[in-house]
């Protein structure tokens, strides 16, 4: 049997929400949105491996008197994976901090905060303007963390990080844009090598035909790895228009209009980070 | 001058349009080219081609500032030595050519600016004799 609400009942709901709005507390439900879907495609790193290990497939094509550069490359570009994690997973925890403060949560303490700090204090990053970005994010974050800091203090966070989060996914994104994919451009090059010369100097026409079905197979590869980057490019800056948009409009985060907005720029990152997946 | 991550990534250009310059050589004059000159020149290409990889991991890591490697310098006589096989028949002043550009890039890896400058001026003179 459907009960009816009571003079007093309605009362007691309507001074809740006077409360709420006095703590301050608003329902930002599309910046939790957009910060868990920006902490998901951080997390995605495919990139990183594929470009670590370029030496190692390049072994395949190259003559066996390169094998020792090839090795010498592989261990220079397995000591750089970590320092090219630690960009993913400051981007990570940054938007993780967010939601949590967009939802009225504490930040949750991790470890990993520990290891960023120190990342930067071992002089991880040559370029003094990404070290400086780099550390401005993480002090950040660990002060969120101490201070305690609740959905009160998420215009700060916002305001005090735009600037330094902007540099680290800049630089990211010139990793991927120019690095990963000159990375593409050598394996093209060897991969061309490799094939003509064997093509030149085949005889057998079955033998021919397979080779040239295979070229066809590695060079699809790489095509595809080459649109991955180009779409992972276009994710980590809708993240980072996303968050510039958020600085933007920081005054007014819980106005139905900036809700909208934010919420579109959510549908474009799921959409560039589902091309990336390949859903 | 440091060298910086774009010069890095300008150089890795460089030094991979020499490798394909020195392949589109092989490949063209396949049929008159010695066995042993057609292995000398594919050494120097993959050689090159990993010089390119080099400068790309030089550019992701930044850590090149040490290396003082002059950059501007290193294009030029990257470039001059790509115009120089693309002109030349002769197989004994490609292969000059393209030895002199390795060296060029095993000087930039072991940061050593004098060494730098002297493979830059070698691949030149290469390139112009």
């Amino acid at each position: 049997m459907r009960r009816h609400r009571t003079g007093p009942e309605l009362r007691l709901i309507a001074l809740a929400c006077l409360a709420l709005v006095a703590n301050g507390c608003a329902n930002l439900t599309a910046i939790r949105e957009f910060a868990s879907t920006s902490s998901d495609a951080a997390q995605y790193s495919q990139l990183v491996v594929a470009y670590v290990e370029t030496p190692t497939r390049l072994k395949r094509y190259e003559l066996p008197s390169q094998s020792p550069v090839l090795e010498r490359q592989a261990a220079e570009r397995k000591a750089q994976r970590e320092q090219l994690l630690l960009r993913h997973k400051l981007i990570r925890e940054y938007m993780d901090a967010l939601g949590q403060l967009a939802a009225d949560g504490l930040p949750t303490y991790d470890k990993e905060l520990d290891a960023l700090g120190n990342a930067v204090k071992e002089a991880k990053f040559a370029d003094q303007g990404e070290a400086a970005a780099f550390s401005a994010v993480s002090k950040i974050l660990v002060k969120a963390v101490t201070d305690h800091w609740r959905q009160g203090k998420l215009v700060s966070l916002i305001e005090e990080t735009d600037g330094p989060f902007q540099v680290v996914v800049g630089a990211l994104v010139k990793v991927v844009e120019q690095g990963f994919t000159a990375d593409v451009e050598i394996e093209r090059v060897a991969l061309d090598k490799y094939y003509t010369a064997l093509q030149r100097e085949g005889k057998d026409a079955a033998g021919l035909a397979a080779l040239g079905e295979w070229r066809e197979l590695r060079e699809g590869q790489l095509k595809g790895h080459e649109a991955t980057i180009r779409n992972y490019a276009v994710v980590l800056k809708t993240i980072a228009m996303g968050h510039h948009k958020l600085f933007e409009s920081r005054h007014q985060l819980s106005k139905p209009e900036i809700q909208a907005e934010i919420h579109l720029h959510t549908k474009r990152l799921k959409e560039a980070f589902n091309a990336v997946a390949g859903l | 001058m440091p060298l910086t991550s774009d010069d890095a990534f300008a150089l890795s250009k460089s030094f991979r349009d020499l490798s394909v310059s020195i392949g589109d050589f092989r490949f063209k004059n396949w049929s008159t080219l010695s066995e042993a000159d057609r292995k000398t020149l594919e050494d120097e290409e993959w050689s090159l081609l990993n010089a390119s990889s080099d400068m790309v991991t030089k550019a992701v890591g930044l850590t090149l500032d040490e290396s003082q490697a002059g950059a501007q310098r290193v294009q030029r006589a990257a470039a001059a030595a790509q115009k120089a096989v693309k002109t030349l028949n002769e197989v004994r002043k490609v292969i000059n050519v393209a030895t002199a550009a390795v060296g060029l890039g095993a000087a930039i890896v072991s940061k050593d600016p004098g060494a730098i400058a002297k493979n830059a001026k070698a691949v030149f003179d290469a390139a112009t004799a």
